[in-house]
């Protein structure tokens, strides 16, 4: 099975390396261009699993700031050259790392990070967007009748 | 094997009630094997309509042994409403309603289709309209199914002009300009594709 993950970036300064994973594979991949695509091909799937794209950039816990200033923004995932998974459908779970979190917790006005994940698909923050793409990849969306 | 890909809600049960008896198979009519354990659950035939939603990876393991794929397809706002209103909780609107029914590309029939044609010989699709080549034309859809097919014949005991199944309080909501103009894009796309000319329903 392929994966196409298809990212934006907010701006040139910077270059975010981000990982992906799915099962047993493990991509990274640097974000150079304002529109970045990837795709993972030939993937085992026979199993219920999770595609991870994560990012863990340790200068910003030398800073006062609260996020990475260039966000990496994943547009859109196409599984299986067929579903599409977007900012509207099928959005991932953000999960922020343990680190990351301590991290805010000592700066003023971090507040709306929490109150911003839901539905998200930009990578401002150290941490992890999470999909669940279950096996087969339609149990995503329909309720399964066998299982 | 013969595998219905879909759609729902054009006609399956009625197709299904006809020729059934053609098969050395016992079974439902929608084992669902295909598209929730990826795996066939015979090697006759399945008329699950939700077959064209299986993962590209129970594609190539069923199509060495599939001789045909049947592909109904009909008006997409047909279909919604059917959908609607068979399955509808009643806080739900239609336009969220067809919303998650593009999404989860149950209306997409260009993309499907499109998917299909990459992933098996597309010669091996038969596609009919549910609207052209199946309501009111009932004996002749079965007649060029069954050639197509290599049936010999209908089952016998089944009255051919039997009402097909229609759903009771079939609404007629439209959905908003966004979607419209999505679900044309589809119908567009799965006609350019399969070179079929566009049917105009009076």
């Amino acid at each position: 099975m392929n994966i196409e993950l298809q990212f934006k970036k907010s701006n040139l300064k910077s270059e975010p390396t981000i990982e992906i994973h799915f099962g047993d594979t493990v991509i990274k991949t640097q974000i150079k261009s304002l529109e970045h695509k990837l795709i993972m091909h030939d993937l085992k799937h026979d199993t219920d699993n999770e595609l991870v794209v994560m990012r863990r950039e340790d200068y910003l816990y030398n800073t006062q700031k609260t996020h990475h200033e260039n966000k990496v923004i994943v547009e859109k995932v196409i599984v299986d050259d067929f579903w599409e998974l977007g900012p509207d459908w099928y959005t991932p779970e953000s999960v922020l790392d343990s680190h990351y979190l301590k991290h805010i917790e000592g700066i003023d006005g971090s507040e709306w990070i929490k109150n911003t994940l839901n539905h998200n698909t930009h990578l401002f923050f150290n941490g992890k967007l999470r999909w669940q793409i279950k096996y087969p990849v339609r149990r995503c969306f329909f309720k399964d009748v066998r299982r | 094997m013969i595998v219905y890909l879909g759609m729902p809600k054009c006609a399956s049960s009625w197709i299904w009630e006809n020729i059934k008896k053609n098969f050395p198979y016992k079974g439902v009519k929608e084992p669902h094997a295909l598209v929730e354990l990826g795996r066939p659950d015979n090697s006759v035939v399945d008329f699950s309509t939700n077959n064209w939603s299986m993962d590209s990876s129970t594609v190539r393991l069923i199509d060495k042994q599939v001789n045909k794929y049947i592909y109904v397809v009909r008006d997409p706002m047909e279909i919604a409403n059917s959908y609607f209103a068979q399955t509808s909780t009643g806080n739900e609107k239609f336009n969220d309603f067809v919303f998650s029914l593009v999404k989860t590309k149950l209306l997409c029939f260009g993309d499907i289709i499109e998917r299909w044609y990459n992933l098996v010989d597309k010669e091996k699709i038969l596609i009919y309209d549910y609207n052209r080549d199946i309501f009111g034309k009932q004996e002749q859809f079965i007649k060029d199914l069954c050639a197509r097919i290599g049936m010999n014949s209908r089952n016998k005991n089944w009255f051919l002009g039997k009402q097909i199944n229609q759903t009771i309080g079939k609404t007629n909501y439209r959905c908003d300009d966004k979607l419209m103009t999505q679900l044309r894009y589809q119908m567009d796309k799965f006609y350019r594709i399969t070179g079929i000319l566009p049917y105009l329903s009076s």
